[in-house]
């Protein structure tokens, strides 16, 4: 019986080993790729590790375009996003939980409603809002376009609910004040479902592709994702530079590689969380 | 107006559905320093009247006045009141010391002020060593002692407690009702305590509020309480085991019970029926009076609970532990006639022999 177990356990072990392979596989040939030559990679011979690694990749495709200041703007949008949305999606969740007014449960459901609106649809009233705003073409529009985030408030409410109604009623007649208990008591007890909206907003902001690309012009202001597209899809000789796409795309993702490393148990959780409310 | 007690009630009613009233009509004065037991069955409105207190439930009708100012408008963070929660809610967390200080940080005391005070609190409830833990590491008596030195570190002359030590095992409830009973004496801050355990309510309080689906039946200390209940209600409520309420039989010539015909005396208001209440301690095993049929002995060491049936309604008699009695035995039994309480039966209400009138002093009794 335990024996039997154990080889069950093991096929899975394996299956589940081959399935991460193949799914960390495109990374690892990414990374590698970034230090192999052309022919390396296209020549007709398939070498897994770069026979003399090509360092230099890295200074010359940051010669060919701003690929730091567009990593800069992506980070710099998606940090200012997460804090902003937070702090926003925290006062609503609060308000929603801990508050009694008429027309909470009605506010609740038209916030959650957006959530089923596909992101296309909204796009062209954003653009005219945003362009009313006089903030086309600026960082400050991608990041205001992105503040509010539907499942971010849905993710906090439900963690706001958790938070024992026994303690609301005890920080009040400690004297503590709406916003002392929201900052002092709720968001404390809901750290990780902070960390885990920060995570998953962090991600999608910096990852961010189709409405920055729609309302920025200027190379300043471009996020990488959208410069690395602009400048390898639109530039002619692709197959010169193979490489240094690569090394292009091994900068981009470095940001988020360190933040993977060090929050590494609370990607976990993020993930299972927004899978598991998902569906 | 002309304000007596530091708390009252006038005419309180709250609704949470804005048909039934939760509580009724409710008129309460809590007398500085006084310790007040509200007790009653569990849903009878003890909490939510706690509550609209401590300004954590609005109030549907009628005015709540602290120390002469109406509070109904005033946020609960402003009434200055502590409060301690059936289930402690401490803040998880927080540490032990955090916990207590919170009330403190939330009004700005000063740094040394508050690490003064802790300190000073901690080491009255023992809790010196265990300042840097969080609640979860602590055993269910030291949460309890953390949740009262929340209240007690605040300083406020206001103490409220829903059901504190019902958490806690007998033995512990039984010190923690000791320590509270002192601490009261020591702070004497004015406390109202809210409890469904009979016990707890004689033992702790000063004056006991007993409610009932809403509703006051009636105010006094202990004393009264058990010896002049005001009601039906009440007479059945405290005492363990309850007082035996005997419902008369009205004849030509009088009232009777179990055949044998009971002297009555005089009443200021004409009842509709008459019950009769007697305690088992003032019940006898006699060889005459009312016959009794002894269908259960419940032998508690100390004393032994004789349970019969008699006139065709269940009695108890206390009787002391040495004298042998037997299952099944046909034998008799007396009550100490001063000791006999009267209800209209059609009322519930205690009725007062017209030839000895009470003097409204000893007794406040509520007619609602
Ligand atoms: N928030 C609420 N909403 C609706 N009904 C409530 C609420 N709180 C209490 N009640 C009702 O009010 C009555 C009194 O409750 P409560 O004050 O908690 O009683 P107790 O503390 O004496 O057990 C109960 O019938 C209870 O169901
Ligand atoms: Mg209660």
């Amino acid at each position: 019986m335990a024996k039997r177990e154990k080889i069950e356990k093991l096929i899975l072990f394996l299956i589940l080993l081959a399935i991460g392979l193949f799914m960390v596989f495109p990374m690892v040939w990414m990374m590698l790729s970034s230090l192999k030559t052309t022919e390396e990679i296209l020549g007709g011979s398939l070498t897994l590790l770069p026979s003399d690694p090509q360092w230099s990749n890295f200074p010359k495709a940051l010669e060919m375009a701003p690929f730091l200041r567009f990593v800069w703007n992506s980070f710099f949008t998606a940090s200012v996003i997460v804090i902003v949305q937070l702090f926003l999606s925290s006062l609503l969740a609060y308000a929603l939980t801990q508050m009694e007014f008429k027309g909470r449960n009605t506010l609740f459901m038209i916030v959650l409603s957006t959530y089923m609106l596909p992101a296309a649809a909204t796009y062209v009233p954003s653009y005219v809002i945003i362009s009313r705003l006089g903030l086309m073409d600026s960082l400050a529009g991608i990041i205001v376009s992105n503040l509010a985030n539907v499942f971010t408030i849905f993710l906090l409410r439900q963690n706001f609910l958790k938070v024992p109604k026994e303690l609301i009623e005890a920080a009040r007649a400690d004297g503590a004040s709406e916003w002392t208990i929201l900052w002092k008591i709720v968001a404390p007890m809901s750290k990780n479902a902070l960390i885990n909206a920060s995570i998953l907003s962090f991600v999608l902001n910096f990852n961010n592709y189709l409405w920055p690309s729609l309302i920025t012009n200027s190379e300043e202001n471009y996020l990488i994702s959208v410069g690395l597209n602009r400048f390898f899809n639109t530039q002619g000789a692709f197959e010169q530079t193979f490489p240094l796409i690569m090394a292009a795309t091994v900068i981009s993702v470095l940001p988020l590689l360190i933040i993977y490393f060090v929050l590494q148990k609370y990607f976990i959780s993020a993930v299972s969380s927004s899978s598991g409310l998902k569906g | 107006m002309f304000v007596l007690g530091i708390i009252e009630l006038k005419n309180v009613s709250k609704s949470f559905d804005n048909k039934t009233n939760v509580i009724d009509d409710l008129n309460l004065t809590i007398e500085s320093g006084e310790f007040v037991v509200l007790l009653g069955p569990s849903g009878s409105g003890k909490s939510t009247i706690l509550r609209m207190i401590a300004g954590l439930e609005p109030i549907t009708k009628g005015d709540l006045f602290i120390k002469g100012k109406r509070q109904n408008d005033v946020p609960a963070k402003d009434r200055d009141i502590a409060m301690v929660f059936q289930n402690y809610a401490l803040y998880p967390h927080m540490t032990v010391f955090d916990n207590i200080a919170f009330g403190l940080k939330v009004r700005k005391v000063n740094k040394g002020k508050i690490e003064e005070k802790v300190e000073k609190v901690a080491e009255m409830l023992g809790l010196t060593s265990y300042l840097k833990r969080k609640p979860k590491d602590l055993s269910g008596g030291q949460q309890q002692r953390v949740a009262l030195g929340r209240a007690i570190v605040r300083d406020t002359d206001i103490f409220l407690m829903d059901e504190p030590l019902s958490n806690l095992d007998a033995k512990l409830r039984t010190t923690m009702r000791e320590e509270l009973v002192q601490l009261h004496r020591e702070l004497s801050a004015t406390t109202i305590f809210v409890t469904h355990d009979q016990t707890e309510a004689m033992t702790m309080a000063d004056k006991i509020v007993v409610i009932n689906e809403g509703k006051v039946q009636q105010i006094g200390t202990p004393a009264e309480i058990y010896n002049y209940p005001a009601n039906l209600f009440v007479a059945g409520f405290i005492g363990s085991p309850a007082m035996n309420l005997l419902p008369l039989q009205e004849n030509r010539s009088g009232f009777a019970f179990a055949g044998q015909m009971i002297q009555t005396p005089g009443f200021t208001t004409q009842p509709d029926g008459l019950i009769l209440g007697i305690r088992p301690e003032d019940c006898k095993i006699s060889g005459k009076g009312y016959p009794v049929k002894i269908t259960f002995i419940e032998d508690l060491g100390a004393d032994q609970y004789i349970h019969g049936i008699s006139g065709g309604r269940k009695v108890v008699i206390r009787e002391s532990p040495d004298k042998r009695f037997r299952i099944g035995q046909h034998t008799f039994f007396t009550m100490n006639p001063e000791k006999i309480s009267w209800f209209d039966k059609k009322t519930g209400k205690r009725l007062e022999p017209a030839d000895e009138p009470f003097t409204g002093d000893e007794l406040r009794v509520y007619h609602g």
